[in-house]
């Protein structure tokens, strides 16, 4: 058999000359010594004598090197739309109780939609009606996550409460697996809704910092300008000393404004002495259909990016060993919705209240999974292929919102290309995780 | 696509960027396996993650 270098292996040159290679298939990462590699290179070209010692390791299930007639590309896709397509067990739904929200920070995607309207009792009953409906035509449903979103889901409480209630009776009464999760803007956490959140099989909490308290202050407030930031904290403090979860996500948002700040931020979450309870997470703030956002140059964020997590890392925080863009986004998954207050379904939170993003509504009963062709159009990544580019695992075409966002409708057959970033952040990661 | 463009290639993605290594003695073999991959490494369940910051 001859082999070849996976397409999706990638080789970085390390201080006197080994080479650390990681898989973006298999996830594979390993360090050759530079002659290894050179022989290795040699031993590829010819493949006249026998093979060196290191391709047992290299090959199999680490895929660094694979069989010569492997379309790797073709099987990736097949693989995907397998995994996509006939793996789906998971029914994620983003529930948004309000569309309300009493921040108004200026990045917001739900900017320039109405943001009135909280889910009536028969848009509710309608809902689990829908729901119900959708786990009896789909039983390959194993497990319910109920995502709770806005708007901010916590202005409606005694709603959220009653809405859970049903969700998580339905699974029950269905035999599914049942969890709850919430991202929320922290303000308006207590002990009584904690505890109320923990009768739902509460699993995760995501919070959004905007950086320090000086700037987080003038972002993320509402119309009264009243800061937040202390309030959020003490929140956070609440659910972790009360036991309440066992973790907090806090989302922190990179921008131009914030990047060079996050340092300091991260140095005051560390402060707060909850190590590992406190999971880090950089939400890249991109534009949205509603907003208009200064971007800044991939290579730059990136590099802000690998900063931020090199203090996080020094302050003993978990840092990711990758960055994944979107081939497994909620909005092509086969069991996903967003369900709005007014009943309609769409596929991306990202396009909450625009109705031309709207496949369904929940008064009309599911035949089939959720589907909106829009967002299956697996053609997009037809020039990643084209261009054999190694990352198409962890990145799929990039983000559809994104790709909306800049081309309009077309955006849905287009990828949303982000090379520089991911190449440039991935590496970063590795080499913070692999270096000392 | 040859060897040698193969090559090409996955050195034009990668930058000689130099790094220190922390301890890792690598094995007679030439090779140290700092992770395991698999094949199927990338479904999601198995990555318990996905993508929008999630």
């Amino acid at each position: 058999m001859k082999y070849k270098w996976s397409v999706f292996t990638v080789r970085y040159v390390l201080a006197g000359g080994n080479v650390l290679v990681k898989n973006f298939l298999t996830g594979a990462i390993a360090i050759l010594e530079n002659e290894v590699m050179d022989l290795m290179d040699m031993w590829l070209d010819s493949q006249t004598q026998f093979a060196p010692n290191s391709l047992e390791t290299l090959s199999g299930e680490n895929g660094f090197i694979v069989p010569e007639d492997k379309d790797e590309f073709h099987e990736y896709q097949n693989f995907f739309l397998h995994t996509r397509n006939e793996q789906a067990k998971l029914f994620t739904l983003h529930f948004l109780p309000t569309m309300k929200c009493q921040l108004n920070c200026p990045y917001c995607f739900e900017h320039g939609v109405k943001r009135q309207g909280t889910m009536t009792d028969i848009i509710l009953c309608q809902s689990i009606c829908w729901l119900d409906r959708y786990l009896e035509v789909n039983p390959e449903v194993a497990s319910l996550k109920c995502v709770l979103f806005g708007g901010e889901p916590l202005l409606v409480k005694r709603l959220v409460n009653e809405s859970l209630s049903k969700f998580k009776s339905l699974a029950e009464k269905r035999e599914k697996e049942y969890w709850t999760e919430i991202t929320t803007n922290g303000i308006l956490l207590d002990v009584d809704t904690a505890k109320m959140l923990k009768q739902y099989n509460l699993r995760r909490v995501q919070i959004t910092l905007d950086g320090p308290k000086e700037l987080h202050d003038t972002r993320r407030v509402g119309s009264d300008r009243h800061p937040t930031f202390d309030r959020i904290i003490t929140n956070v403090r609440m659910l972790l000393d009360g036991g309440h979860v066992s973790r907090i996500n806090l989302r922190l948002s990179l921008d131009i404004q914030t990047a060079d700040l996050l340092p300091n931020l991260i140095r005051f979450i560390s402060t707060l002495g909850y190590g590992d309870k406190i999971h880090l997470s950089l939400g890249i703030v991109v534009p949205s259909i509603g907003t208009t956002i200064k971007t800044t140059a991939e290579m730059t964020i990136a590099q802000k990016a690998i900063i931020a997590w090199q203090v996080a890392k020094e302050c003993g925080f978990s840092v990711p060993d990758e960055f994944l863009v979107g081939p497994w986004c909620v909005a092509i998954a086969k069991h996903s919705a967003v369900l709005q207050s007014n009943g309609a379904l769409q596929k991306c939170f990202c396009t909450v209240g625009r109705s031309i993003f709207d496949f369904g509504h929940v008064s009309g009963l599911p035949i089939s999974y959720t589907q909106d062709i829009r967002f299956e159009k697996f053609s997009r990544i037809n020039r990643c292929v084209e261009e054999e580019c190694p990352y198409l695992p962890i990145c799929g075409g990039g983000c559809i919102h994104d790709s909306i966002v800049k081309n309009g409708k077309k955006g849905f057959k287009q990828r949303f290309c982000q090379r520089k970033l991911i190449a440039t952040l991935n590496q970063g990661l590795l080499f913070l995780r692999y270096s000392s | 696509m040859s060897n040698e463009k193969e090559k090409q290639k996955v050195v034009s993605v990668a930058s000689a960027k130099v790094v220190r290594v922390k301890s890792i003695s690598v094995k007679s073999s030439g090779v140290t396996l700092l992770k395991a991959g698999s094949q199927d490494f990338r479904i999601p369940v198995r990555l318990g993650k996905d993508s929008c910051g999630y």
